[in-house]
């Protein structure tokens, strides 16, 4: 315990100190939102990689892995591609452009107010869906690694991002997110390896990939309940619970009842088929271990819905694209996204390690149905003494590196756009720079205060779920706008806004549904609607832009020529 | 090479209609290579979870001891690399010949005020004062 405490306030206060180190280069307010643009494509990706890792990627992967099996591995597959949306339409024109926020963009090329601010606010709901996630991570690390409950966590975490916010460097500098990303891969490989490593491979394969339920493990398993709780017991079994005064009381349990277990301790048996929580599916090894295909997120439609939204949602997260902006040419933007998908698909080697073993070694996070924790325990159960301790801090410290660099990205995006975009310009006389800066602060604070309340109410939710919506949206506003305002002249500014409301409002209308129905349409398209609602937001764009007035040609082609002649041409030689 | 097939830069920026064409041109090549590699990945990854899904029997089969389940979905990382590093390099290409096509002009100067040349690449530009917002009307 001592040790994961130590670890993160390590990584923190390194993260922290770099940024307090690099504010002496960064004091204007525009470098709290853009670092100098002169640091290299290396830098640059491993800063994105970075602020991309968040809580969703380094224990949710893996929680989910070992929730619903091999199938949520395309999630990550997706979370990458999504960087080659952005190289191949566009990292390079909009760098050229100069813009490197979305409402930004909007304003310069559709020239229209209402659509600055119709992105501004879109950028509000993204990052807020992506943010909540984020301190929920953040509440279960810290809940792990110190002990306090989930409320106190979070508070903690909103703190101490808030303050690496608020000090203004924290983000501008490049550096600290760089700092951050191997931070986040060793703490994610080394006691991978370490664990692969001591296990001797993969021993414990037939109970992975037979036809295996997960089962208690030799001497039973005991497992310690906060308060009264749900499982189904897909087998018929023999379970023990804890009644007052210590004394545990013998029950049965037939196939497929569904049992509510009394809060304390609750012991299987050794080689007794575990029950699930709510909204888990009991799969035998072959169904756990089969990539495509049976129901839910294996089915073919979901799969292709899932790659579909983060493919293109990712060039729609407004903390991303700002990073961009960091490179010195598009050409250089361009290099930074191919070092990035390396970066990425470096990293998201591991999490699957982490599922794997989870499944055969931690049977009990089925019980309580806390998957997300298994990156956080994996260690201890598999090593042991000093070992078990050391990796456990390390994987702390990552999920918390993790947690704060995304989280702050994200803060600063959202807290930006209010001071930005949607507030109007202070009164003449007034010092501009310091009432956007105190602006900035109070939104952040607002920000913060309003979305940790909401992961207070979301301790019970998949980390997952609600990225997908945020990866869903992105898809379904920001990307065509992104793609149509960049490479087709007609866009119109009143398409650009009818399309993105029908595509938003139909994106967040299929996982409203689904958070209504419940745990029931965990794993139904409805969670994952980019697949119908991409298409509407394009269509509408497009047919909604044909039928208003043509743009002026000449603002198009000087925007065209912005967006699309390479330095080179425009400087003349180089 | 013949004056003819080349155009002036400020030609460029003043979006005459000759000079309106050879940006066209160039947004056209642009797209065209994008959607060649968007192609090739679609081709490469977005059959995956069919192949994944005609395949019998995958869940049960192992490649020294890791479930081929597990290769096939790390397959992809490798893939996205090898067609973002042809691809930039391919993108690189056409920004080069566009830029030997544009005559130097009289001027050193580009088509003043746009934003994004006077913003734009500096190498020496480390920190200063960077504009952050376009000015807003």
């Amino acid at each position: 315990v001592i040790l994961a405490l130590g670890a993160i306030v390590a990584v923190t206060g390194g993260a922290l100190g770099i940024g307090a180190w690099g504010v002496r280069w960064a004091r204007t307010t525009s470098d709290l939102f853009v670092a100098s643009r002169a640091i290299t494509p290396w830098w640059n990706a491993a800063a994105i990689s970075g602020e991309y890792l968040s809580a969703a990627s380094f224990l949710g992967v893996a929680g989910l892995t070992m929730r619903s099996g091999l199938a949520a591995l395309w999630l990550p597959v997706g979370f990458t591609a999504g960087y080659l949306a952005l190289l191949l339409f566009v990292a390079a024109p909009l760098r050229r452009f100069g813009s490197y926020t979305i409402p930004d963009f909007v304003e310069g090329r559709l020239r229209s107010r209402t659509l600055r601010r119709a992105s501004a606010i879109t950028v509000l709901a993204i990052g807020g869906l992506y943010l909540v996630p984020q301190l929920r991570g953040a509440g279960l690390a810290l809940g792990e690694a110190a002990n306090v409950p989930y409320g106190v966590g979070i508070a903690l975490a909103a703190a101490i991002v808030w303050v690496s916010v608020a000090l203004g460097g924290m983000r501008a500098v490049t550096y600290v997110q760089a700092f951050q990303f191997w931070v986040k891969l060793v703490a994610i490989s080394l006691p991978a390896f370490l664990i692969v490593a001591h296990l001797g491979g993969l021993p414990e394969r037939a109970a992975l990939l037979g036809q295996e339920l997960p089962r208690a493990p030799e001497g039973g398993l005991v497992v310690q309940l906060d308060a009264p709780h749900a499982v189904t017991f897909p087998r018929a079994a023999r379970y023990e619970v804890e009644l007052r005064g210590a004394r545990f009381v013998p029950r049965r349990a037939t196939a497929d009842e569904r049992v509510v277990l009394p809060a304390g301790a609750v012991r299987l048996p050794a080689g007794e088929v575990v029950p699930v929580a709510d909204g888990i599916r009991a799969q035998t090894g072959m169904e756990w271990a089969r990539p495509a295909g049976g129901e839910g997120r294996g089915s073919p439609l979901f799969i292709y819905s899932l790659l579909l939204a983060t493919f293109l949602g990712t060039m729609g997260l407004p903390h991303i694209l700002v990073r961009f902006y960091t490179n010195a040419t598009g050409s250089a933007a361009r290099h930074t996204a191919v070092r990035v998908l390396g970066l990425l698909g470096l990293f998201y080697l591991f999490p699957v390690v982490y599922g794997l073993f989870g499944r055969a070694l931690l049977p009990e996070l089925y019980v309580t149905g806390d998957t997300d924790l298994v990156v956080l325990r994996l260690p201890a159960a598999a090593l042991d003494g000093i070992v078990g301790e050391l990796a456990t801090a390390l994987v702390s410290a990552g999920a918390f590196a993790a947690f704060v660099s995304a989280a702050s990205g994200l803060l600063v995006s959202a807290a930006g756009t209010v001071a930005y975009d949607l507030t109007p310009a202070p009164g003449p006389g007034a010092d501009e720079d310091r009432v956007r800066r105190r602006r900035f602060r109070l939104a952040a604070v607002a920000a913060i205060g309003i979305t940790s309340l909401l992961a207070v109410a979301a301790r019970g939710l998949d980390i997952t779920i609600l990225v997908s919506w945020s990866f869903a949206v992105a898809a379904s506003t920001f990307c065509p706008l992104l793609l149509l305002g960049i490479w087709w002249s007609r866009l119109t500014a009143r398409g650009a806004l009818a399309g993105m409301l029908a595509g938003g409002l139909s994106a967040s209308g299929g996982i409203v549904a689904a958070l209504i129905v419940g745990s029931a349409a965990e794993e139904s398209l409805l969670t994952q609607p980019a697949v119908v609602s991409v298409p509407i937001a394009f269509a509408t764009m497009i047919l909604v832009s044909l039928a208003d007035t043509p743009p002026p040609r000449q603002a198009v082609a000087a925007a065209m020529y912005a967006l699309h002649v390479p330095e080179d041409a425009a400087r003349g030689g180089r | 090479m013949s004056g003819g097939a080349r155009v002036d830069r400020r030609e460029l920026g003043e979006a005459t209609s000759h000079g309106q064409l050879y940006v066209d041109r160039l947004r056209a090549a642009h797209l065209t290579l994008s959607g060649v590699a968007l192609v090739a990945f679609g081709g490469l990854v977005g059959a995956l979870p069919l192949v994944a899904l005609a395949w019998p029997s995958i869940e049960s089969r192992s490649v020294a001891g890791v479930p081929l389940g597990v290769l096939l979905l790390l397959a992809p990382y490798p893939v996205f690399v090898v067609i973002g590093a042809v691809y930039a390099r391919r993108a690189d290409g056409l920004d080069e010949t566009f830029a030997a096509l544009v005559d130097e002009g009289e001027g050193r100067s580009g088509p003043g005020g746009d934003r994004a040349l006077d913003d734009g690449a500096d190498p020496d530009l480390t920190d200063g004062p960077v504009r952050t917002r376009p000015p807003t009307p």
